[in-house]
């Protein structure tokens, strides 16, 4: 599980401070699907990136599973994040110069996963996600919908234990996104952890908790049954 | 891992191939030129250096004092003196000798003449000495037999074809020899390449050349000595200096010995024909060979990097995704190695392509030998270099940000510092700028030396030179006066006229036996002195600012002497001049003309002061003037004339015109290295500017998207991303200029007739200079204001 207590995050430029996060404490239970909602400019990607440990709070605790990583360097944090979480991005963020499979393999790569293995996963991946039929081809070749399931297989290679999704249906249409969604949702019941960051209401519906963020500070959280 | 690197590679060269390939084309231009100056430099510091023990082995130079001022410093001695040395002195241990001079023969094979360059007459102890490699024959014969010769490989299969050399006849000037032996060619580090060699026995079976070398006054031959270990070079040379004034009886001469090695770069020997290279131009050229890789790889760097910046995202994920710094950094390294080389496959084509010119300006012959281990070893050091230099900058900076900033767009362009790169980028144009206007400059310089008044008509003017011995029996001089008659009396000729010099390139010169009324004690000025028959002023168009030429059928005036003005200077001789007392060479009488003085010498130097005397003696050039229209006919007369009456020797002439470009060879050489380096200057400094401008428009895209909603035209964009580099330009050539003239200013004070630098040289290699970069500026400004603005300004 994951817990933050009283996180603060600044950004200084040559004579401006910005605080993005004001005191920000919640708790992500195991299996939780969480969803982070609120207007532009309430630090919501800022909060995705601190819990997704690509960024340090300027202040505050962050207890990711037991370990306390809130001062932890870079390559500490690359090493934690490495297999334990998966990203989702709006604009899916798929390497151009790679093909399906081999985006999708990466992760592995970086695990040093011996080569069958790898295979033997990412193709499990990509069948799940229904883009076998396409995994020689690039990015460019697939529609918004296809690019988004691949990113998703990509996420789910390594078998994570928390999935970070930052606006995941924002690129697509009504049938896409309700598609990924419906695949977001399925894997949280197979038990992975999954915190959303989202502007739609309809989307926050998958989740079991919505927390509401308004100029970096939580607001409200409701819960959903 | 490796595999999953290469395949990024190369796919994202593909991506973005013509930047792409810009960038390795200018990689292998930079790799080309340090290579082949590279090559360059290793043959030159390596001369001479092949032979076994060449470290023990010196030469011997001789140092004669002419007067205060002057001193003669000469490659040769007379030929007694190896041997006492090597009797004489235990620290000698052996002694070599060989023939200095011109080193030309004419060999008659079966009935044909060739002539022959690079010819030398050896002792026996010279294979002792140096190393040879003997492919047929061996050196025992070739001493025992005078009547030998050796030749080398790429002579002998000139002569012979496949044929065996050993055993066959042939005529080297006036001896029947037989090949004994055929050497494998010298390598390119060698002073010594010898066409042909005789032994010494033969050329001292002449008894008029015996007696001649025998002379203490006479210093034909190049010695060489290999010495013990712990010789003191200094003290020997006292010791030698010592035996040599005590045999010539000559209290001022002065003995040195020069390690071999250092051969090679003695510009200071007057005598001989052994090229030489300066130390300083060797030096000069191994720092441009650096610079010019250096600048290749920073160019290289800088286009990379505004490359690279469009993988941003691509970058920023592999990191998210797990990647390691150290595994990011190694992929760029892959790559940068990669594309190294492929630009190496480049630089190899390249230079196997620029040998020939490569050749023609060194005056060597190298050849690309793919499995010479030398050129490898340079070709490594080369390849090592420009792998560090442009893949570690590079691969250090992309592998250190933060993944979530380069997400977030401010991307790892603003990271590069550009105030580095634009010092650079100026720095490039100001050498081009400089190249620019000296090559501008030498060519004005070498207009104004073709096309100077020399004083004398030199169009359609050929000469023969009949070989001195010619002169030395009666027959050989009636054969030249036949000669002489017949072309006189074709229609064809305007004129003919005997004299004892080169007119276009006067050679000698002569001190201290020289006397005028009025002349100091210890007053000795060299002069230029040569011989002309009475048609000489004629042919040559001559004026006389006092007096007159010799007249055809004076007796008396065989002893006189026309002075140039300069010489008149110099003894300042006072009016009239003309009947004043003269003698010079043995000749006695008087002065009966002055003329006007004429360029007998290349443009280097200042006219010296000129005696002409009119003793017929020593005249063996002949020198043919024609109308210019029937000069074939004229060329035909005089070689069928030469084979009927000296029909040993190969009939060639010169026409002044080529003798007078032949002058400048070296100079030419200059333009042509100047010329070469321009284009390559440029070629670099565009390279840079490209660079520099892809990564501005690069960083600047989204200022260029917002600009052009806002209203901005495509001309308006283009001419803000141009501004910049019009001003780094013009700080370029203000930098260049003052620099470029100092430099040529001193180049020009080589020639004692020079022209003054123009103003216009300037401002066109400025103007030059700008267009050519906003040109390169533009293509890329145009590409970057073509661009949506929607595609600039997409959020992430």
């Amino acid at each position: 599980m994951i817990k933050t207590v009283n996180l603060q995050k600044v950004f200084t430029t040559e004579e401006v401070e910005t605080t993005a996060l004001n005191g920000i404490s919640l708790e992500i239970q195991d299996g939780e699907f969480v969803a982070i909602m609120g207007p532009s400019g309430c630090g919501k990607s800022t909060l995705l990136n601190i819990l997704g440990l690509l960024d340090n709070p300027s202040e505050g605790e962050y207890h990711f599973y037991g370990t306390e990583v809130a001062k932890m360097p870079e390559r500490s944090r690359a090493q934690l994040r490495k297999g334990n979480i998966g990203f989702v991005f709006q604009s899916f963020n798929l390497i151009d110069e790679l093909t399906v499979f081999e985006n999708v393999e990466l992760p592995l790569l970086y695990l040093k996963v011996p080569a069958a293995d790898r295979k033997k996963r990412a193709e499990a991946a990509l069948e799940r996600m229904n883009m076998m039929h396409r995994r020689n081809h690039f990015p460019q070749q697939l529609s918004g919908g296809q690019q988004q399931r691949t990113a998703i297989a990509r996420a789910v290679v390594a078998t994570p234990k928390m999935i970070l999704a930052d606006e995941p249906t924002g690129n697509l249409d009504s049938s896409n996104g309700e598609q990924v969604m419906n695949l977001l949702r399925e894997l949280n019941n197979e038990g992975t952890t999954i915190v959303m960051v989202t502007h739609s209401p309809h989307d926050s519906g998958f989740a079991h908790r919505v927390i509401n963020l308004f100029d970096g500070k939580v607001v409200t959280e409701n819960f959903h049954v | 891992m490796f595999k999953h690197f290469l395949h990024l590679a190369f796919r994202a060269f593909f991506k973005d191939r013509t930047s792409g390939l810009i960038n390795i084309v200018g990689l292998s231009l930079g790799m080309t030129g340090a290579l082949l100056i590279g090559m360059w430099v290793n043959n030159e510091l390596s001369y001479d250096r092949y032979h076994d023990h060449a470290e023990r082995i010196y030469r011997l130079k001789t140092h004669i004092k002419i007067s205060d001022t002057e001193t003669w410093h000469w490659s040769t001695t007379p030929l007694k003196l190896a041997n006492i040395l090597g009797t004489q002195l235990a620290e000698v241990e052996l002694i070599a000798q060989c023939t200095g001079g011109s080193g030309e023969s004419t060999v008659k094979l079966k009935d044909q003449l060739i002539k022959v360059k690079q010819c030398v007459t050896i002792d026996s102890s010279w294979f002792k000495l140096f190393k040879y490699e003997f492919i047929a024959g061996n050196a025992h014969a070739f001493f025992n037999h005078p009547k030998s010769v050796i030749l080398n490989q790429t002579t002998a299969r000139q002569f012979f074809g496949d044929a065996d050399p050993i055993g066959q006849i042939l005529r080297v000037d006036t001896n029947e020899c037989v090949v004994q032996a055929v050497v494998k060619d010298a390598p390119l580090n060698s002073s010594f390449k010898f066409n042909l060699m005789i032994p010494i026995a033969l050329r001292l079976s002449n008894p008029g050349n015996r007696s001649n070398d025998n002379q203490w006054g006479n210093f034909n031959y190049n010695a060489y000595a290999r010495l013990r270990t712990n010789t003191d070079a200094k003290k020997l040379g006292h010791k030698i200096t010592r035996i040599l004034r005590k045999e010539k009886k000559d209290s001022t001469i002065v003995a040195t010995i020069e390690p071999l090695a250092e051969m090679r770069f003695d510009q200071s020997v007057t005598s001989g024909n052994e090229v030489t290279s300066g130390v300083g131009t060797i030096r000069i050229f191994f720092i441009i060979g650096l610079l010019i890789l250096i600048v290749a790889c920073i160019n290289y760097v800088n286009l990379s990097i505004a490359r690279t910046s469009k993988r941003s995202k691509e970058i920023g994920m592999q990191k998210i995704l797990g990647a390691s710094k150290s595994q990011v950094f190694r992929q760029f390294m892959l790559e940068s190695t990669v594309m190294c080389v492929v630009a190496l496959l480049g630089t190899l084509l390249i230079t196997r392509l620029s040998m020939p010119m490569f050749n023609q300006l060194t005056g060597e012959n190298f050849k690309l030998q793919l499995l010479d281990f030398n050129l490898w070893k340079i070709v490594l050091i080369v390849l090592g270099l420009v792998i560090t230099l442009t893949g570690v900058y590079p691969a250090l900076l992309l592998s250190s940000f933060q993944p979530i900033s380069i997400m977030k767009g401010s991307g790892f362009l603003s990271k590069h510092k550009t105030r580095f790169w634009k010092g650079l980028a100026v720095l490039q144009f100001a050498i081009s700028v400089g190249l620019i206007i000296s090559t501008l400059t030498i060519y004005q310089q070498l207009q104004f030396v073709r096309s100077k008044n020399l004083g004398f008509d030199r169009e359609h003017v050929m000469k023969l030179d009949f070989p001195w011995q010619m002169r030395m029996n009666q027959e050989g001089k009636n054969a030249i006066e036949r000669i002489a008659r017949q072309l006189k009396n074709s229609p064809a000729v305007s004129g003919i006229s005997m004299a004892s010099a080169d007119i276009v390139n006067h050679g000698s010169s002569s001190s201290g036996n020289f006397d005028w009324d009025g002349r100091k004690e210890n007053d000795n000025p060299t002069f230029a002195p040569f011989s002309a028959d009475p048609m000489f002023q004629q042919i040559f168009g001559l004026k006389l600012t006092e007096g007159r030429w010799f007249k055809e059928g004076n007796q008396a005036d065989q002893s006189n002497f026309v002075l140039n003005e300069t010489a008149v200077k110099i003894c300042n001789l006072k009016a009239p001049v003309v009947g004043q007392r003269f003698e010079g060479n043995g000749i006695k009488g008087q002065i009966i003309g002055v003329v006007k003085d004429f360029h007998l010498r290349n443009m280097h130097e200042k006219i010296p002061p000129v005696v002409i005397n009119g003793d017929p003696e020593w005249r063996s050039t002949l020198y043919v003037k024609t109308s210019g229209a029937k000069t074939s006919q004229v060329i035909s007369l005089a070689g069928s004339l030469w084979r009927d009456n000296v029909p040993d020797r190969i009939f060639e002439y010169q026409f002044l015109d080529d003798e007078f470009e032949k002058l400048y060879e070296k100079d030419q050489r200059t333009a042509l290295m100047f010329n070469i380096f321009s284009v390559i200057a440029i070629l670099i400094s565009c390279m840079g500017l490209f660079a520099l401008a892809a990564f501005t428009a690069e960083r600047r895209t989204k200022e260029i998207g917002v600009r052009k909603v806002l209203g901005a035209s495509v001309s308006g964009i283009i001419a803000l991303l141009s501004q910049d580099f019009v001003v780094m330009v013009c700080i370029g050539i203000g930098i260049a200029s003052p620099l470029a003239w100092y430099v040529m200013q001193s180049w020009l004070q080589n020639f004692a007739y020079r022209i003054d630098m123009q103003w216009w040289f300037f401002v066109v290699a400025g103007l030059m200079s700008m267009g050519i970069a906003l040109i390169t500026v533009s293509i890329q400004a145009i590409r970057a204001a073509l661009v949506n603005p929607v595609e600039s300004l997409k959020s992430e």
